[in-house]
């Protein structure tokens, strides 16, 4: 029995130990810190920045009020409200996190500036866990407050397009920062389906990029017989589909072409079967997570042969996770913080400072959406319709990500930079 | 050559799927219960070795022994205080228990160390080793030494030492032992804090050999090492080892033979064949085999609430007249998801509130139903009135034919199939051509009736209504009649039930059947009120949330699984709008699911309306 009592004893010890290691990680520099309070549904408006803010930087007219009065701050007048989706909580979470960030840096600007005409934006933010039942449901309430003009989100094109149906048929538009389906503005998946006019998105279509990407691989550094692994969803698939089909009409060969289930951790069987029938270049369209194990895998089993990626692996974490095995890869991307982009330098600085992590891909094309959608309230009359269509004649609007155009698709078309990792970071690579 | 590289290869990850599979094995041996927190609890020694690691530089030897004990103590008080109580309760509760702490461990860690992969720092030597073609490291021989040390060390600790004695009668016989003078319930601590501790020691080597952890690493590798646990014979200590390299194997050389697409089914293939022709797995033995169900008794200690006739119809009348009222279409878009899967809950109360068999993979039903309808009404432009009996005959096809075999097994097993087969429907669907893989199902055209085309959430509101009544008709009539008698015989006593003359697999099978028809139903409504479907609508945590409703409602009680299901589904909308520190309430959903259905066990196992 005296066992037994200790036992308990210890076991109210494991409570404290899970306690202690959960304090333990708050206060270090690598863990990012829990933000500044969000823009919450009930709470004010975002125009009253919390203390957390950086307030130095930008020297807005009036100190941040305290929490309850948004009289204080610059932007005043009946907010205009734009929602905001995406999964912030569950296996995807960090990428609603970045676009919870991302727009909250651009609002909170925008309102400290003075807002539209005076009336601050304010982000209602909902979380879809990435379940499309989920999105649907987000996509019903926003499209049934009245006082929602306009939607940013979501994240993955199978959520956004659970949603985008209901904002075409309430006539709400919907800005998706990262879709890339081939026809996410087209109803039924398919080349004619009828256009969703309400639907835009901020990402490059995998038509474009998968060409692109092919092309450079082809004709630039003049790989012939590719082996192409992809991840195992509908970003995965399009983005191989689009690839392989103009790798292919360019003359070359895919040797071998195999999805890999979310959260791979084995690469082994696959690479040993590359090694095996020795492509010139291996292509991926996998998220970094997956791809930083594969290129430690790559490097275990000895292999030298040059991996292009798709321009989805942007994000200093890939670099943390790889540990130097990712050196040599090549990427497309359309942003990337440097002296050539100020304005993405500018956003990294400031996503840094105020966040304490580095801006990747996905905060950048949040980024750019939020500003993207107040450019467009700016022009519009503040009604549903006449913002999606400011929205729909933005034509040249420089982003940290490119310059935004949008077809009659509602698509973009921006141009992808050539970066390499060498060193454990990323540089622009070279034509040799 | 390359085969024997592939081989090598399979062996390399088939060590670290058996480290995983030691713990689990030797729980069930002693305890007799499938510990599905095993994964968590493993996730969670990773968590631990790289807090005590990355913010305190400690080395590996000395965070080794901190692990061991904090994963040990975790599991100590999972046994003690979610376990123990249910002692007398027959195994499902045990495993719903497990169930509802690995989702706690899972979201809460989620909330701790957010969701994204970490890097795990080296902190063993490492160098690699030329192997053949290929190169294993030198992480894969310090995990297979691991592995083979603990295996050999508890052997010789159950072979030899006066305690590992009462472990194996406690095994052998639980009530046997007590009698002898062994504290079955100190045996059952111990074991549960060995094995847990077991866990911690994969999860940090595990988070070496990957170089990175995330709390999703444990329901992925938990499920492979349960995989490979059963394999080898659950409850053998050996065959856990080499369940584990078989499994691997055999994922290595299907990928290379087929494709890396196929990888997870080759797996839940190599369980389900093992399940089929050798339900003890390779080394274990055969008497897994129980006439008693793992619902019974349980679960029918309470008189059932029932719900007086004119409440009943005032509710009905109430809801029928609602959207007249309500314009909101959010509301109604929610309630008639709620409905949708009140139904799916009716579905699934038949065969596990009925005929007490607990299925872990309903979302297969639902996915077949909602893919077929979805795939004949877009590819054969056939209406929705002839797409629906079509799909819901396809899946009783594809289901029993699936489910048949899954049924000769009982208690434990149930469960376990079952979730294999919603893994392996799952993967089907993601993979085949026919379903579009994760491109989806989209342009699902709208409802016909009566030459009006349904559109929006309130015309889906009334025929999701409609059909929930029906199903609710269907499932009281089936409960009162005899059918129903004889499932719930089954449920009570299968040898008894036989012995009366009642065929334990024809009415499993009839359940699963009807439980089908309904699920399908489901599935149709789902894929023309979304419109477009695609494969993640339809997991097992799907599957285990209509449980978890069905849990909630009370099991063998459809008014319940009625009110079980609209509970979780609004619920967490309502809490949309509700924040605590920042964040809103809705966030911690699935975590609050966990610990409801973990009380729900715990103090209230006939649920909100008692069964019957």
């Amino acid at each position: 029995m005296a066992l037994l009592r200790s036992l308990r004893l210890l076991s109210v010890g494991t409570l404290l130990m899970f306690v202690l290691a959960a304090c333990a990680q708050a206060p270090t520099p690598t863990v990012k810190p829990v933000e500044p309070a969000k823009p919450a549904a009930t709470t004010a408006p975002a125009a009253a920045p919390t203390t957390a803010a950086p307030v130095a930087t930008t020297a807005p007219a009036a100190k941040p009020a305290a929490t309850t009065a948004p009289a204080a701050a610059p932007a005043a007048g009946k907010e205009i409200v734009i929602g905001l989706f995406g999964p912030m909580s569950g296996n995807s979470a960090q990428y609603g996190k970045n676009f919870s960030q991302a727009v909250s840096l651009a609002t909170d600007d925008l309102n400290k500036a003075g807002g539209i005409g005076g009336r601050p934006v304010k982000i209602v933010e909902a979380d879809d866990r990435n379940d499309n039942k989920e999105a649907a449901n987000i996509g019903e309430r926003f499209a049934s407050d009245a006082n929602m003009l306009a939607v940013i989100g979501g994240f993955s094109s199978a959520a956004s397009l659970s949603a985008a149906p209901i904002f075409q048929k309430a006539g709400i538009p919907q800005l998706c920062p990262t879709c890339s389906h081939p026809q996410f503005t087209r109803e039924g998946g398919k080349d004619d389906g009828k256009p969703m006019d309400f639907v835009f998105s901020l990402s490059n279509p995998q038509a474009l990029e998968g060409p692109f990407n092919a092309k450079f691989t082809f004709n630039t550094l003049g790989k012939k017989k590719v082996a192409v692994l992809w991840r195992k969803d509908d970003w995965g698939v399009a983005a191989k589909d689009q690839y392989e089909k103009a790798f292919k009409d360019l003359g070359g060969t895919v040797v071998l072409s195999e999805g890999l289930a979310d959260d791979t951790k084995d690469f082994k069987p696959v690479l040993t079967k590359i090694k095996d029938l020795k492509p010139d270049v291996i292509y991926i369209a996998l998220f970094y997570t997956d791809a930083a194990v594969m290129a430690q895998q790559a490097k275990q089993l000895g292999m030298d042969i040059p991996i292009v990626s798709s321009g989805s692996l942007y994000n200093i974490q890939f670099l943390t996770l790889a540990q130097g095995a990712a050196d040599g890869m090549l990427l497309p991307t359309t942003f990337f913080p440097s002296e050539g982009n100020k304005l993405a330098l500018e956003f990294a600085r400031k996503y840094k400072e105020r966040f304490n992590v580095e801006a990747d891909n996905f905060a950048a094309h949040a980024y750019d959406s939020a500003l993207v959608m107040f450019d467009a309230l700016k022009r519009s009359d503040l009604t549903r319709k006449s913002i999606r269509d400011a929205l729909a004649a933005t034509k040249g609007f420089v982003g940290t990500t490119g310059v935004i155009t949008f077809d009659a698709d509602r698509r973009v078309a921006k141009d992808f930079t050539w970066i390499q990792v060498k060193n454990n970071e990323f540089v622009y690579f070279k034509t040799p | 050559m390359l085969w024997i590289d592939q081989v090598i290869n399979g062996l390399a990850i088939g060590n670290i799927y058996a480290l995983i599979a030691l713990g689990f094995t030797l729980i069930f041996g002693v305890a007799n219960l499938i510990n599905f927190a095993h994964g968590s609890v493993f996730m969670i020694g990773a968590y631990v070795g790289w807090v005590l690691a990355v913010f305190l530089g400690w080395p590996f030897l000395a965070l080794l022994p901190v692990v061991m004990l904090a994963t040990g103590l975790l599991g100590i008080v999972i046994e003690r205080y979610a376990l123990r109580p249910l002692a007398s309760a027959p195994p499902i509760a045990g495993l719903l228990s497990t169930i509802a702490i690995a989702i706690i461990l899972d979201r809460s860690a989620e909330l701790i160390f957010q969701p994204e992969t970490q890097l795990f720092p080296s902190l063993l030597p490492y160098f690699t080793i030329p192997l053949g073609g290929i190169t294993i490291t030198s992480l894969d021989v310090i995990v297979a030494a691991v592995g083979i040390a603990c295996a050999t060390t508890l052997y010789l600790f159950l072979r030899f030492h006066r305690f590992g004695w009462a472990i194996r009668a406690t095994a052998q016989d639980r009530v046997a032992a007590a009698q002898m003078g062994v504290d079955v319930n100190l045996v059952n601590t111990v074991t549960f804090g060995i094995g847990s501790a077991l866990g911690g020691v994969a999860g940090i080597l595990i988070g070496q050999y990957f170089a990175s952890i995330s709390p999703a690493m444990g329901f992925q590798f938990g499920l492979k090492g349960f995989a490979a646990a059963i394999v080898g014979g659950l409850g053998h200590l050996p065959g856990a080892i080499v369940g584990g390299l078989i499994l691997g194997v055999v994922e290595a050389v299907g990928s290379h033979t087929f494709s890396t697409d196929y990888r997870n089914l080759f797996s839940f293939l190599l369980l389900i064949i093992v399940l089929l022709v050798r339900p003890g797995g390779l080394f274990g033995r055969a008497t897994v085999f129980q006439g008693s169900t793992a619902t019974a008794a349980f679960f029918s200690t309470s008189a059932p609430v029932r719900l007086p006739r004119w409440l009943v119809a005032a509710v009905l009348a109430g809801a029928v007249l609602l959207p007249l009222a309500v314009s909101n279409t959010y509301i109604l878009r929610v309630l008639a998801t709620g409905f949708i899967f009140a139904i799916l809950a009716v579905s699934l109360n038949l065969v596990a509130g009925f005929a007490g068999q607990i299925s872990l993979g309903h979302a297969a039903f639902y996915g077949i139903g909602a893919y077929a309808v979805a795939l004949l009404m877009v590819n054969q432009d056939l209406p929705f009135w002839v797409a629906l009996p079509a799909a819901a005959v396809i899946t009783v096809a594809i289901g029993i034919a699936l489910a048949a075999p899954a049924l000769s097994l009982s208690g434990h097993y149930v469960a376990i199939a079952t979730l294999s087969l919603g893994e392996i429907v799952n993967l089907l669907i993601l993979n085949l051509e026919l379903t579009r893989g994760p491109l989806g199902v989209r342009g699902i055209p709208g409802v016909e009736v009566f030459g009006y085309t349904l559109q929006g959430p309130r015309d889906y509101y009334w025929l999701s209504l409609a059909a929930l009544t029906l199903t609710t008709v269907v499932a009281v009539a089936l409960a009162r009649s005899h059918l129903g008698r004889s499932f719930r015989a089954i449920r009570e006593d299968e040898v008894a039930a036989a012995a009366y003359g009642v065929r334990p697999a024809h009415y499993k099978n009839l359940a699963f059947g009807i439980a089908a028809v309904l699920a399908a139903v489901a599935g149709g409504l789902f894929a023309t009120l979304t419109t477009s479907i695609f494969p993640s609508s339809f997991v097992t945590a799907e599957s285990i949330l209509v449980l978890t409703m069905v849990v909630l409602g009370g099991m063998g009680n459809i008014a319940g699984s009625i009110i079980g299901a609209l509970v979780l589904i609004i619920l967490p909308e309502a809490l949309r709008d509700v924040s605590l520190l920042g964040r809103s309430l809705a966030d911690f959903r699935l975590l609050f699911y966990g610990i409801l259905l973990l009380l729900l066990i715990r103090f209230r196992p006939q649920g909100l309306l008692g069964s019957s």
